[in-house]
């Protein structure tokens, strides 16, 4: 019987053998990525149970369709964010928006959206994305606070440049030139840190 | 492709990397992302730059159940491929003994999620189509509601599974058919300690018109409703028994369990024929 060390394995490689149903990948995949699916649909739902479900969700169609990855598109783990992202944002408007997350933060409360250094240690994440982790939030770190709270109004609460307008009362253009602006500058900041080095 | 349709385009593309943009300007600029090489390089470098803000979030421990919902929905998946089908009997062999039915109840409700996505999906791609499509879209729709409603109520069950097999006091019973239904089997799984119990059954006979399943706590003086249940077109069903008043100096010692035929309705007195026999040792 081969014995396989799944844990040291890159995600690549497990996701090879997730295309020839090995359940072993499957598990390592989920030691690996699970805390990060769920917080991030905690991040946009709000709800500790229906975050659970989005991503039992995510792992379920990624087990079943592991073949909608493509390797040539970027990171496993961008694809899976995103994946994880999409999925959040569409239960959360599935629900009506009648989440506990429904008052999304104002302007003033930019920190409540913003992600902060306290966080549980994650030893199996660690090992594969600390770098990774850290570069985002130095990215994130330089943009003017207006920028930051755009994207993330976007990002984690599903909504459309207008709709950030409308409910940080700022012109359309506005909105439109601090995502751009702030997306640039993020860009920026991650390919300076990131430089050639596209680990796992 | 003319560079300046494309500058228009580039600067929308942050803001639909971050899904940011109206429909119908997403649907415009992936129109000409399709067409424009140069564009669509500078979206996946957007898009995978989006995608990365994800990893910033403060990580938050999920809890253990979700592991063992993930991995027996996936021990589901594969038993169901390449044939997928629903009903108890695709399930590992495994999940019929003892404390596997617990992780099969969840598996369960992992399936059932599986299933609401699927007809999210088909939903979605309605969608996409064109307004002929409105009837389907609109029976989809309603399918999805159901099997939602119906995913709930499974994940609660699976929860109040985990909650009995958990408990040191975790008892199970084997309960085979009788000569009503030689066929039907069923197990008890309950706990004294959660104050809850679980049955499941396989192969009960269709029920006529005006009639519900309903099963029995047999104590030495009396029978104990523990609740009704429906069962599907292969016979299967299964029960979650919560907040029963058992005064024990009333009913005397549980001797077993029966499932019995009984009309709809409310149901005080056991008078129908019995399908499911089990006796206590």
């Amino acid at each position: 019987m081969e014995r396989v060390d799944y844990a040291g394995l890159r995600d690549d490689e497990l996701m090879d053998r997730l295309e020839r149903r090995d359940m072993g990948a499957f598990e390592a995949l989920y030691d690996r990525y699970g805390d990060l699916v769920y917080s991030v649909a905690l991040r946009v739902v709000g709800d500790t149970y229906v975050a659970e479900d989005v991503a039992q969700d995510v792992f379920l169609r990624l087990w079943r369709r592991p073949e909608q990855f493509d390797l040539n598109r970027g990171k496993f783990v961008t694809w899976l964010m995103s994946v994880t992202r999409n999925r959040s944002i569409d239960e959360r408007r599935s629900r009506g928006r009648r989440l506990r997350h429904e008052a999304l933060p104002a302007a003033e409360d930019e920190e409540a959206v913003l992600p902060s250094g306290n966080e549980r240690d994650d030893p199996a994440l660690a090992t594969v994305l600390s770098d990774e982790r850290a570069a985002v939030r130095e990215a994130m770190d330089v943009l003017p606070a207006e920028q930051k709270l755009a994207i993330q109004l976007a990002y984690f609460g599903g909504l459309t440049q207008q709709e950030i307008a409308n409910k940080l009362g700022q012109p359309l253009g506005t909105v439109k030139t601090r995502i751009r602006l702030g997306m640039q500058k993020m860009r920026g900041a991650l390919e300076e840190r990131r430089g050639s080095n596209r680990g796992h | 492709m003319p560079m300046v349709e494309c500058e228009g385009f580039r600067e929308d593309i942050d803001a639909w990397a971050l899904g940011a943009l109206e429909a119908d300007e997403a649907s415009q600029l992936e129109r000409h992302l399709a067409a424009c090489d140069e564009c669509s390089r500078l979206a996946e470098g957007a898009r995978e730059a989006a995608g990365s803000l994800a990893l910033a979030v403060p990580l938050q421990a999920a809890s253990s159940s979700l592991k063992a919902k993930v991995m027996a929905g996936a021990a589901v998946l594969a038993e169901e491929r390449p044939q997928r089908r629903r009903g108890w009997r695709y399930w590992p062999a495994a999940a019929a003994a003892g404390i596997a039915l617990g992780a099969g109840l969840v598996a369960w409700g992992a399936y059932m999620q599986t299933e609401v996505n699927d007809l999210r999906d088909e939903n979605a791609r309605i969608e996409a189509g064109a307004t002929e499509q409105s009837e389907r879209l609109a029976t989809a729709s309603s399918r999805i509601v159901q099997m939602t409603a119906a995913r709930r109520e499974d994940l609660l069950a699976a929860d109040a599974v985990t909650e009995i097999v958990t408990q040191d006091d975790v008892a199970r019973l084997a309960m085979s058919g009788t000569s009503a239904a030689p066929e039907a089997t069923g197990r008890y799984v309950w706990s004294r300690t959660a104050e809850m119990g679980a049955l499941v059954v396989r192969g009960l006979p269709p029920l006529t018109e005006g009639t519900r399943y309903c099963l029995w706590l047999v104590y030495e003086h009396d029978w104990v409703l523990g609740g009704q249940f429906d069962v599907d077109a292969d016979g299967d069903g299964r029960l979650i028994v919560t907040d029963l008043e058992i005064d024990a100096d009333e009913t005397g010692r549980l001797e077993g369990f029966a499932v019995s035929v009984e009309p709809a309705g409310e149901v005080t007195k056991h008078t129908g024929e019995t399908v499911l026999r089990a006796t206590l040792d």
